[in-house]
């Protein structure tokens, strides 16, 4: 049982792919059975796409980290080490997952309608709070968190999107405020757990 | 000979290099040196005892019965110094105190500290200063508070004397005295240095390694007496070439070291005839493995 469990666990990001691979079809046979263009619909699905392309760069970012901090022979020399550096990877894709939730139910949430503008809020959320904060927390690159500023400030700033710059702020506020909390709760429970 | 350490046929296979097959024991209750050029597999025999790296072949057995180092408490017994890399750059005297104090059992803060102000590395609580900004020698002496600060009963030591100041070296070689006292008999040092010089008078136990390979270990005492250091005339070097390992022919005085042995030949001969110290064997020794090699 344990080891049909590790080897289901081995293969979660199979399992992820295959259920956002089954939300995206179902979300375009949505969009396109409730009259919406194909070029509505193909922006939308481009923006949640997106959302999680960039949510899994986002922990890869991390686990280069992670990885390099392993490599550090103080952690190498401490006990279980290499348990802990495998429970670590696990902790890792359990703050990513809750991450994107909070981002996702951001969205949904304060837009009160997921189709209707509240991808590209949280877009905006997304870059302008989780990656900043990400940055200050995990020493992301400099350059990288810029380039992802300026898109934010044009998603902000593109009137077709109906987005209230104050609502934007209040959000992202929060959202960054729970992304350091959790990275904050997810390292302790790594660094401290046996 | 109670052993601390026991490896049989240990080796580490990388792209460009090979340790081993090694076999050693490392006795209890004694300080070891592990002597070579840069180079000779040091650091990867170290690594792969203190289980930073996996072996790919080949057992080693910790205080006599452990043989998986992983298993229960065995790396809150080794106290681990590497000769660089050992924390994040980014870290400041204080994380490397909270995360030893998260990582082992055994680890003292309040002696920490205290080693800290006397290497004068930091002061008590130093948030502010990153390994980044430190010296190369005020990360070796901050890595040697904190091994020193735990309770450990084996303290491995990549290159601990390399970028001290003759002041602290003499300190550290003190700091290891009293270590050894302190365990009286229990705890060991095995240390590794390529300039053995400055660390002879700690040295019980010698192990020689070059090109990946153990070429000879011993008691200091008894592996000195094991070979001789030979000088003389020229004519007369002509004469025992044969009875030589090494030979050092550019000065007037002819220098050459050979095995105990051949003492009696070399004398009658009309050489010199001395036993070397440390750093003398190891040269030679170390030449002589070259001279082999090519």
């Amino acid at each position: 049982m344990r080891e049909l469990c590790w080897s289901l666990w081995k293969q979660r990001w199979a399992f992820f792919a295959y259920v956002v691979m089954v939300a995206v079809g179902a979300g375009m046979i949505y969009q396109v059975m409730d009259g919406y263009s194909l070029f509505e619909m193909g922006y939308r699905t481009a923006f949640v796409l997106l959302q999680l392309i960039f949510m899994l760069l986002q922990r890869e970012r991390f686990r280069i980290i992670l990885r390099k901090e392993s490599a550090h022979r103080f952690y190498r020399s401490m006990p279980n080490a290499r348990k802990k550096e495998q429970k670590r990877f696990v902790w890792l894709d359990v703050y990513c997952a809750a991450m994107l939730a909070v981002l996702l139910t951001a969205g949904i949430i304060f837009k009160n309608e997921f189709v209707d503008g509240s991808v590209p809020f949280a877009m905006v959320v997304y870059f302008l709070v989780y990656v900043p904060t990400s940055r200050i927390i995990a020493c992301v690159p400099y350059v990288w968190w810029m380039t992802e500023l300026v898109f934010a400030a044009v998603f902000l700033f593109v009137p077709a999107f109906d987005i209230s710059p104050m609502l934007c702020v209040g959000t992202a506020v929060a959202v960054g405020v729970i992304n350091v909390l959790l990275y904050r709760f997810v390292r302790k429970l790594w660094d401290t757990e046996d | 000979m109670d052993s601390v350490i026991v490896a049989k046929g240990l080796v580490k296979k990388y792209k460009k290099f090979t340790l081993g097959p090694v076999d050693l024991e490392i006795p209890k209750g004694f300080s070891t040196a592990l002597i070579g050029a840069n180079g000779a597999g040091k650091t990867t025999l170290l690594d792969t005892i203190c289980g930073i790296v996996a072996p790919s072949k080949g057992e080693v057995t910790y205080f006599g019965e452990i043989t998986d180092i992983e298993e229960g408490e065995t790396k809150e017994r080794i106290g681990y110094q590497a000769a660089q890399g050992m924390y994040p750059m980014s870290w400041t005297p204080y994380d490397v105190a909270m995360a030893n104090k998260l990582g082992f059992t055994g680890f003292h803060e309040e002696r920490y500290w205290e080693l800290c102000k006397k290497y004068g590395v930091a002061s008590e609580g130093e948030k502010k200063q990153t390994l980044m900004k430190m010296s190369d020698g005020n990360r070796i002496r901050l890595c040697l508070a904190a091994v020193f600060a735990r309770d450990t009963e084996l303290l491995v030591l990549d290159e601990p004397g390399s970028n001290l100041d003759p002041l602290m070296r003499d300190r550290l070689c003190g700091q290891f005295r009293e270590y050894l006292e302190e365990g009286d008999g229990e705890k060991t040092i095995l240390f590794s240095t390529h300039n053995i010089a400055d660390m002879e008078n700690v040295t019980d136990y010698a192990i020689l390694m070059y090109d990946g390979a153990v070429i000879e270990s011993g008691f200091v005492n008894e592996l000195c007496e094991r070979y001789v250091l030979v000088s003389g005339e020229r004519a007369t070097f002509d004469k025992i070439k044969r009875s030589l390992l090494v030979e050092d022919r550019n000065m007037s005085t002819c220098f050459g070291f050979a095995k105990a042995e051949e003492k009696e030949k070399l004398e009658a001969a009309g050489t010199v005839v001395e036993t070397p110290n440390l750093q003398q064997l190891c040269i030679f020794l170390l030449r002589y493995a070259e001279q082999q090699n090519s």
